[in-house]
């Protein structure tokens, strides 16, 4: 089961140009519902959209109210929206409403760099990029406005990265780069955080397991113990010294979420159909995912970390209520497990005109996905 | 020339094959009134899928192209069981169900026959790119205020989204799932990893 996907180590002007077609569209996406021939009466786009602005206005009052607001859950999207709207020179209502902007791509190059670092792969870290910009992230994120949840995403993923990285190669500045967006991470989004650690320790583990007979095993893994740690203190630190909802509080929140088995289906059926819209259901995006994750392998520790990932989240979406199930699956780096679905089908030996119109046909659905998800969202 | 005749009826099926299906399952989803439930203007709608026409008379001719097909295959018994189930549902849902459902089977019986499978693959898909493509035209256009003519196509392409995003919750219980089936092949690995350490 191991993987074994040819790597493309220096980029092709073909992989080039994908990726630049993932950040511009992803940069576009953030525009496009704003077009007055979409959006003629410039309604607010996003279910959350007020909600940012009403607190965002609260912070430009007292930037200590950062770490107050919302539990005291995410003071970085605050200071960050602050920040942004003094960049702008506007007003609170102007930076909520183009953050994507700036968000958007920042998880599309995030996607990017975690595939890179996870698999060296050019091809495949493209692709991850675009399936990023052209997924659920992009759409469900201006749908809900999940602001916070899109730079937690884009934290975790480059954190992961420079994990990755840092592991792979020993560098100690990776590490510290690794923890530090950790560590912004917790300061940003628990029940992200929550998932991604989780995910993280149980790789931990698993690796352990694997290369304990090993010599210098202890160096292979110190790095991956020495980055929980950080985050573990850092959570610590948010609950005690802000009172801020830490990691268990946010598991708290989860797990009143539960339901019974016996509503699964009513749940499962409703987060796809009823929630954000319905474009949580994109076909050919999960389908894709559902290759990759059929492939991840146990080979090094990114690739057991992605074997691993929906282990470790499929136990709360089996008992999760609806919403608890949709945003778990928002987290999900679907983009990478597509990359992964979609570099494999293109090693398939098949007629090349059948990779050049499967090719076709994925980016054309997922570009029209985005188009007309963004065109319908107000 | 006679044989080469024969390949070239044989290729030429093929693209007939991708866009006889096609046909086919618009017009049974048309038939059957399946619904769906596409976010229009930021709200959840619930949608009938329907065409507003019959495909019947598009289909009739391909079938028969197909139909030929077959009789030269000699795939004799095939055809009648699809012409029987055909007719069967020809007394309960009409004349469109039956010519669809028939069209469907003589592709499936063609395909299985010819196992011309990543040809057929390959027109279907670039035949789906097609109408994709004049999709994306028409939401690239929108923006600008323009009226664009694939409007028509924007909406089927919409509709055939969101029916297929029925199967969503079916596709990601194995996303999500997937370990379960992987983790005696795990161990496996695992296992026969410590053997080669013993040895």
């Amino acid at each position: 089961m191991k993987m074994s996907i040819r790597k493309e180590v220096k980029p092709s002007s073909w992989t080039l140009a994908l990726l630049v077609l993932s950040i511009s569209l992803s940069v576009v996406a953030a525009l496009y519902p704003h077009c007055s021939a979409i959006n003629p009466r410039g309604l607010n786009v996003g279910v959350d959209f007020l909600g940012y602005v009403r607190v965002g206005e609260i912070v430009e009052g007292d930037l200590s109210q950062a770490f107050n607001v919302s539990g005291g859950s995410r003071p970085l999207i605050y200071l960050f929206i602050y920040g942004f709207q003094k960049l702008l020179g506007s007003d609170v209502s102007t930076a909520v409403m183009f953050l994507p902007v700036i968000l958007n791509p920042l998880m599309v190059v995030g996607a990017f760099f975690l595939a890179f670092e996870a698999f060296g792969d050019w091809r495949l870290s493209s692709w991850a990029a675009f399936f990023t910009a052209c997924g659920y992230q992009v759409t469900v994120g201006m749908y809900s406005y999940f602001l916070t949840n899109m730079l937690a995403l884009s934290l975790v993923f480059l954190s992961l990265g420079f994990l990755f990285r840092s592991l792979r190669v020993g560098c100690n500045i990776s590490l510290a780069l690794a923890s530090i967006l950790g560590i912004l991470l917790v300061f940003t989004h628990p029940w992200t955080f929550d998932q991604y650690v989780v995910t993280t320790i149980l790789t931990i583990i698993v690796y352990f397991y694997r290369i304990r007979k090993e010599s210098g095993w202890y160096e292979k893994i110190s790095g991956a113990i020495i980055y929980v740690v950080f985050l573990g203190f850092a959570d610590f630190a948010k609950t005690l010294l802000f009172q801020g909802a830490g990691a268990f509080s946010a598991s708290l929140t989860a797990i009143r979420g539960i339901s019974s088995l016996s509503e699964f289906l009513m749940n499962f059926i409703s987060s796809f159909r009823l929630l954000f819209g319905g474009i949580l259901s994109v076909v050919v995006l999960i389908g894709l995912a559902v290759l990759g994750v059929y492939l991840s392998g146990l080979g090094g520790f990114s690739e057991i970390y992605l074997t691993v990932f929906p282990v470790a989240t499929s136990l709360l979406f089996l008992i999760g209520n609806g919403t608890i199930k949709s945003r778990l699956l928002y987290n999900v780096p679907i983009g990478l497990f597509a990359a992964i679905g979609m570099s494999s089908l293109l090693r398939w030996k098949v007629k090349d005109n059948f990779k050049k119109c499967m090719i076709f046909f994925v980016v054309l659905n997922l570009v029209v996905y985005l188009f007309r998800s963004l065109a319908n969202l107000v | 020339m006679k044989y080469l005749g024969q390949m070239d009826f044989d290729k030429a099926v093929v693209p007939v094959l991708a866009f006889q299906s096609f046909l086919g399952v618009l017009q049974l989803l048309d038939v059957f009134n399946v619904t769906y439930y596409p976010l229009i203007h930021g709200t959840s709608m619930k949608r009938t899928f329907s065409l507003g026409f019959s495909l019947t008379p598009a289909l009739i001719p391909l079938t028969l192209i197909t139909f030929a097909y077959l009789l030269k295959r000699k795939t004799y018994t095939e055809i009648l069981v699809s012409a029987s189930v055909s007719v069967g549902l020809y007394f309960f849902k009409g004349l469109d169900a039956s010519v669809a459902f028939i069209s469907l089977m003589l592709v499936g019986v063609a395909l299985l026959d010819s196992r011309s499978f990543q040809d057929y693959f390959t027109y279907l898909l670039a035949l789906l790119s097609g109408l994709e493509g004049t999709a994306l035209i028409h939401w690239i256009l929108l923006p600008f205020g323009i009226t664009s003519p694939f409007a028509w196509f924007a909406v089927l392409e919409r509709s055939l989204f969101y029916v297929a995003a029925n199967l969503a919750p079916l596709i990601v219980l194995p996303l999500m799932f997937m370990w379960i089936l992987k983790l005696p092949i795990s161990i496996e690995i695992v296992e026969e990893e410590s053997v080669e350490d013993v040895d």
